[in-house]
């Protein structure tokens, strides 16, 4: 038999085919498929199943260490919030299980060579071989070793010194801008310059604060303070701590210094000052006199604020003490210049709280009696000195603009930074070697200079470290063996350092812990053993020490402190008319760190809520005497540098101003790193007491 | 039937603006907790998922003089002739009678923004990128909440994840009612100014249904009839003067100086 | 080349001709369809919309395509339901207008929606009180209806009627086109209408709410008015336009007169219609809702001359030439006129999606601003370039216009 297929059969095949499959399930299956698959693309990301728990600890981003708990699926962190009845957490803290896997994370070491594209991955042999050389140079006398230290007393800062003691000249510095540096200014008042002082905050009524951001965390003042305390607030912007204050002074930037004499003026003349306190003061007499070359009327044409208002607030800090006057730094802005400073602090002595000048209370270091480097100011090095500068970026990251140091560095320098990202100071650095970030290693978070009382807290991690990292204490170790240094003892990591700490401070059973889910705290003289103390810390508890006595005898100094600029004049005109103060703004927590989490974009790009990295902000009526009233794109231009900037008006900036955000820059912010990439913050040129708060700068359209 | 026992609640919230100082904990905390992805690089405060968005207003006067007021602006739960609702095509928004939420559904949703145009809060958003974390940061999303995929519209539920914790945790009480302890949205966990009270309207010994009655709390644009749940309170006049629709009173305020 | 496709007895360009303009369309068409891939493929955020403006471009293009295409079933009800057989001369064109406005509507609807793989949920999960669903129902259905409608059209070329049995087919199609043109006015009626609704019942966008009769805001009437008032005129207007491209005569001038009275009389009762409506909404139903209408025309460019522009230069206007016998008797006045009243529907369509979105609900924000990106453009020109193409193709090779043998005689 034969078949024979005919065209006609083949189409009709087709055609009946064509007819069963549409009356067939399959169409309708295809289309719910489709659409199915829609709600399941491969690349939409799946939150992982797992076990849930909860783990305590506390938060390594900040000195404030808030205790938090995390919530966790399969060990891993994917919510954190205040533990216990603490206050609740920052936008930085809330998201801080996300920095580990920033994009800007490294976890090998890098190679940054000038003008090359991008960095290069390199053996973290090769890094400790070069530092080492360097430092066997710098021994020779090629210049000194300087390592910036971000967070000083943690374990990693004492092995620093350790490893620098035997070496000439090498000293550690604190990162520029590093909260409480301000506070440095009160050891000049002192006239036992030797002590370390600190000022006490705790019971105070009255916080007159110069530019310090109280309400973002700063000094631990919720804690100290708790109750009703009046803030007044001296800064040119309406920054948070601004807007939250009972009494806000917008002083003109830089004349802050001026305002303070001005205050002080104000409770000399107006017979403010009981004859109990002008006896605390040494040199009362060239104090008065300096004072008095600064009436209201003066004052008040200088710093743009009413005479009326700085008389008021003169005799509201004296009718409603105890008074503590602090200078801090404004985020992004570092410390006022230091004339001004000493000027500020000096109205604590006025008020009547010398006492309040305190020696600042040691905390225990992780061993005794071992030879150490000393700790130095940035401002008295001298300028192209330093061979090796190491910037311990490990503990966190501090924005400054890289001009303060870099002049303080020699042609050849080698710079070495530790950091878990490639991003924020590492950037400037020669080679970046990757530490363990917050959650994935030990942190400490020691008392800041701001703390009266010497504190620690024990970050533990929540997660395993990630391969590649290495700590910043084995790597002292590394360099010590390269450059055949004895450093003693068996210590070879945070941990085991960071242990020893804990034990002494046991051993001394000074202080207690005070503890997330606790009302009462647990006094380190009932814990059995150093393993108990080093558990409840590491649960987010914080163990505080004594605080130093109060010295009711103590003599000031307040007059030799004052800069000549400050004495002589101030507010000197304009450069010309085109000259604004640039002033730097920032939300305090995005200064603190390299990175934040890209999800912050919500605040930043997302909202209007801050404005965008790198944009400036001016008053209509300033950009209106400018010319550019509608000018969106602008360069500014200082000493510095100039840059390219999103221009935008606000009613709320002070005229002659203009704000520029430094922080977080948009790499910190997850983007890629472009060559070309420069931060905000190196635009602003330091003065030459290192300070960058108002600097001179001006705006063109382009 | 356990629904049938559960008492209806009409949960809201007080938003006391005078408490706000903009740090935004609230929008941070309300990202991480609903898995909305970090901005796109491309991505604009107008291409953005912001369930919860703070608004910075001025009152428009000269420094010093100048004022702002955050305003934290998430999905209003608007009770009556809720825009959103009826115009979906496909069913995709919907009131959830036991809490009065109006939640939506991303995986029946076709991405027509019809619900965006008729939302006069703007609290809705559209994925107009596929979301994208960092590598690795996976490992840190949410498992009560789905991830939105691209082209399709989200915005604030109370937190729903949250809520059926806590209903699972009552149901496994054998507790007729959640606790409102356990029921509380990640933004008003968040903030550290205890700014947002929130609970249920219809029970009077919530807080926020006191505060809700207080003086000085009003909802904004009250009179298009939409009836949202959430409420806002100020002492300052000028804060309540943005509440209406009305712009020539703020016109005539700017006149005056 | 094509000689034997095309329509016996017509005067059509040579085939080089025709492909010379043909082919800057199709290049036209060519970037759309790589715009609309990489909307698809990469997502909206290829478009400049946002949240704010969720809708744009595209939706303007929609409702103003769908506006004018309303020719095509008011001219089958005037035809088929009315009996004024003098529309016969244009009633295949007007159909496939109908179908090029329609389904390009459509096509960019499929690309307007984050996920078009889920638009058959409409018919799946529909939410009966939304004027989408009912706008989508429709227009599905007459789009369908006009696909065989267009049929017979297609079906009478010349090669194609060799077929004995298409020819029979085609002869039974032309027994129920008098059905569906009653169900393609049904549909339209309800649809046009809906796609007025969608922005009245926004009860969240003052400047869109209308107050209304039973579940209708007033807006569903009036969009049906306008609708049904350009249509005609949209087709006097294109007619025109082909007959001039194609230097030939297409249909007698009573057609045109028809299609203008048609127009102007119906344009005479929207104007009237809409400038009550809008005293309505100015002074009750707007201010019901908090607020003052004169901000809606605070920010320019969308001042209350826009409101002047629409109602009186492109509604009143072409409506007074329209209804004038002897301007009708004159081509250039009734081209004039449908270009203006086109314009009319069209700046309505504009402003309802546009200046809907761009006034702020909050007294606290700014007008918005839009421009669409480029990729939204070129998927706009796509249509366009699909609706010349396809009509171009059609009037060569498909009798649209029964009277040009005739007229061609003379």
């Amino acid at each position: 038999m034969r078949f024979e297929v005919t065209r006609r059969d083949v189409m009709r095949f087709a055609g009946g085919a064509a007819i069963g499959a549409a009356l067939s399930p399959m169409p309708w299956t295809l289309t719910d498929d489709l659409a199915i698959w829609t709600q399941n693309w491969r690349w939409i990301p799946r939150p992982s199943k797992g076990e849930r728990s909860t783990a305590t600890t506390a938060c390594a981003l900040c000195a404030a260490a808030c205790p938090l708990e995390a919530n966790c699926v399969g060990k891993s962190p994917i919510a954190l919030r205040a533990a216990g009845g603490a206050q609740p957490l920052c936008s930085l803290g809330l998201t801080g299980h996300h920095l580990p896997w920033h994009p800007a994370r490294i976890t090998r070491p890098q190679r940054i060579e000038r003008g090359a594209a991008r960095p290069a991955s390199v053996s973290i042999e090769a890094v400790v071989r070069e530092t080492a050389r360097a430092m066997a140079a710098a021994r020779s006398g090629s210049g000194s070793v300087v390592v910036l230290d971000s967070r000083p007393d943690r374990s990693g800062s004492w092995a620093w010194q350790r490893l620098l003691a035997s070496i000439e000249g090498a000293v550690v510095v604190a990162t520029p801008g590093t909260e409480g540096s301000s506070l440095d200014a009160l050891d000049a008042l002192s006239s036992d310059a030797t002590r370390l002082t600190t000022l006490d905050l705790a019971g105070a009524r009255t916080i007159l604060s110069f530019g310090a951001p109280v309400a973002e965390g700063w000094g631990r003042l919720s804690e100290c303070c708790p109750g009703d305390v009046t803030l007044v607030q001296v800064e040119p912007m309406r920054s948070r701590s601004a807007e939250l204050s009972d009494h806000w002074l917008p002083a003109r930037p830089g004349t802050e210094g001026v305002l303070a004499l001005g205050i002080a003026n104000t409770l000399i003349s107006a017979s403010l000052v009981p004859s109990s306190v002008t006896e605390s003061i040494a040199d009362f007499a060239a104090y008065t006199d300096i004072v008095a070359r600064f009436p209201l009327a003066r004052v008040a044409a200088i710093t743009g604020l009413a005479a009326d208002d700085i008389a008021l607030t003169a005799r509201e800090l004296a009718a409603n003490g105890p008074t503590v006057v602090v200078a801090g730094e404004q985020p992004g802005g570092g410390p006022l210049r230091r004339s001004d400073r000493v000027a500020i602090l000096g109205l604590n002595a006025l008020l009547g709280s010398a006492g309040r000048i305190v020696d600042r209370a040691e905390l225990l270091s992780p061993r005794a009696g071992e030879p150490l480097a000393p700790v130095a100011r940035l401002e008295s090095l001298p300028g192209r000195s330093v061979a090796l500068l190491v910037i311990d970026a490990s503990a966190g990251d501090v924005a400054f603009p890289w001009h303060v140091v870099d002049r303080k560095l020699a042609s050849s320098a080698l710079v070495v930074a530790l950091s878990p990202y490639l991003a924020g100071t590492a950037r400037h650095a020669d080679f970046v070697v990757p530490t363990a970030p917050f959650l994935e290693a030990i942190h400490e978070i020691p008392s800041s200079r701001t703390e009266a009382a010497p504190a620690l807290s024990i970050s533990a991690p929540l997660l395993p470290a990630r391969e590649g990292a290495i700590d910043p204490v084995a790597f002292v170790r590394m360099l010590a063996s390269a450059g055949q240094i004895d450093l003693g003892g068996d210590w070879s990591s945070t941990e085991s350092l960071a242990r020893e700490r804990v034990a002494r401070i046991h051993a001394a059973a000074i202080g207690s812990v005070a503890q997330p889910s606790e009302s009462a705290s647990l006094p380190v003289a009932s814990l059995a053993s150093a393993d108990e103390l080093w558990d409840a810390l590491a649960k987010g508890g914080r163990w505080t020490g004594d605080r130093a006595a109060a010295n009711p005898e103590r003599r000031v100094e307040l007059a030799a402190g004052l800069g000549v600029d400050l004495t002589r004049e101030v507010g000197a005109a304009q450069a010309s008319d085109r000259t604004l103060k640039l002033v730097p703004r920032a939300a305090r927590e995005t200064t603190l760190t390299a990175v934040v989490s890209p999800v912050l974009s919500k605040l930043y790009r997302e909202s209007q809520l801050r404005r965008s990295p790198g944009s400036a902000t001016l008053s209509p009526r300033t950009a209106a005497a400018l010319g550019l009233r509608n000018v969106r794109a602008a360069r500014i231009l200082t000493a510095g540098g100039s840059a390219h900037v999103s221009l935008s008006l606000d009613e709320g900036v002070m005229a002659g101003v203009v704000e520029l955000t430094v922080a977080p820059d948009l790499i910190a912010l997850g983007d890629a790193a472009r060559a070309d990439h420069r931060m905000a913050i190196d635009l602003l040129t330091p003065a030459a007491d290192g300070s960058w708060s108002s600097i001179d700068a001006e705006l063109v359209e382009g | 039937m356990e629904s049938a026992e559960t008492t209806l609640a009409r949960y809201g919230m007080v938003i006391d603006l005078d408490r706000c100082n903009g740090c935004g904990a609230c929008a941070t905390a309300c990202a991480v907790e609903n898995n909305v992805p970090p901005a796109n690089t491309s991505a604009t405060e107008r291409t953005g998922l912001t369930w919860l968005r703070v608004q910075r207003v001025s009152n428009g006067r000269q420094f010093p003089q100048n004022r702002a007021v955050y305003i934290p602006i998430s999905c209003q739960q608007c009770g009556e002739h809720t825009p959103c609702v009826s115009v979906c095509p496909q069913n995709a928004v919907d009131v959830n009678p036991e809490t009065g939420v109006v939640s939506q559904v991303p995986a029946r949703c076709l991405g027509c923004r019809y619900c965006m145009a008729a939302c006069p809060f703007h609290a809705r958003y559209f994925n107009w990128f596929d979301p994208k974390w960092p590598d690795g940061m996976e490992a840190t999303l949410n498992p009560d909440v789905s991830i939105r995929m691209r082209g399709v519209v989200e915005k604030c539920n109370f937190c729903h994840g949250r809520w059926q914790a806590a209903k699972a945790k009552a149901a496994a009480n054998g507790a007729r009612d959640i606790d409102p302890a356990d029921y509380v949205p990640a933004c008003v966990d968040a903030c550290p100014e205890k700014a947002i009270t929130f609970g249920n309207l219809d029970d009077p010994r919530s807080d926020a249904a006191r505060a809700s009655k207080s003086a000085n709390a009003f909802r904004f644009l009250e009179k298009l009839g939409t009836d949202p749940k959430v409420y806002y309170r100020s002492d300052r006049a000028w804060v309540r003067r943005l509440a209406d629709a009305d712009v020539t009173a703020r016109e005539s305020e700017a006149s005056r100086g | 080349m094509d000689k034997p496709l095309i329509l016996r007895g017509a005067r059509r360009c040579s085939t080089k001709r025709f492909l010379t303009w043909l082919a800057p369309w199709a290049a036209m068409a060519v970037l759309g369809v790589l715009a609309i891939g990489l909307c698809l493929v990469k997502g909206l955020n290829q478009t400049n919309m946002d949240n704010r403006f969720a809708f744009g471009l595209w939706i303007f293009l929609d409702l103003a395509v769908i506006a004018l295409g309303a020719g095509a079933f008011f001219t089958g009800f005037l035809l088929y339901i009315l009996r004024r057989d003098e529309l016969r001369a244009v009633i295949n064109s007007a159909v496939v207008i109908g179908f090029i406005c329609y389904s390009g509507a459509v096509l960019v609807l499929a690309v307007d929606v984050g996920q078009p793989l889920r638009a058959w949920f409409t018919f799946w999960h529909p939410n009966v009180h939304s004027m989408l669903t009912e706008v989508t129902f429709c227009i599905t259905v007459y789009l369908t209806v006009l696909a065989i409608e267009y049929l017979p059209i297609v079906l009478r070329n010349r090669q194609l009627r060799k077929v004995p049995s298409f020819l029979v087919f085609e002869g039974e199609l032309h027994k129920v086109m008098p059905v569906l043109a009653a169900v393609g006015t049904f549909l339209s009626f309800f649809h046009q209408g809906s796609l007025g609704g969608l922005y009245g019942v926004l009860q969240g966008r003052p400047f869109a709410f209308r107050d209304g009769f039973a579940i209708w805001p007033t807006t569903f009437f009036l969009f049906i008015l306008s609708a049904i008032a350009t249509g005609p005129a949209f087709v006097l207007l294109t007619t025109s336009i082909v007959s001039k491209v194609s230097g030939t005569r297409l249909v007698r001038h009573v057609v045109y007169e028809l299609l203008a009275k048609v127009s102007g009389w119906l344009l005479i009762v929207y104007v009237g219609f809409k400038s009550v409506d809008t005293i309505v909404w100015l002074n009750q139903t707007a201010p019901r809702s908090g607020v003052n209408p004169s901000q809606f025309y605070a920010w320019q460019p969308f001042g209350s001359w826009v409101l002047v522009v629409e109602i009186v230069i492109l509604g009143l206007v072409p409506a007074l030439i329209f209804i004038s016998p002897t301007r009708r008797r004159s081509l250039p006045w009734l081209v004039t006129a449908s270009v203006l009243a086109s314009l009319g529907v069209a700046t309505n369509r504009l402003v309802m999606t546009i200046q809907t979105l761009a006034l702020p609900t909050f007294k606290f924000e700014p007008f918005m601003t839009y421009w669409p990106s480029w990729q939204e453009v070129a998927t706009f020109l796509f249509v366009i370039a699909y609706g010349v193409i396809l009509y171009s193709l059609s009037f060569r090779y498909l009798r649209l216009f029964p009277q040009e043998r005739e007229l061609q005689k003379y």
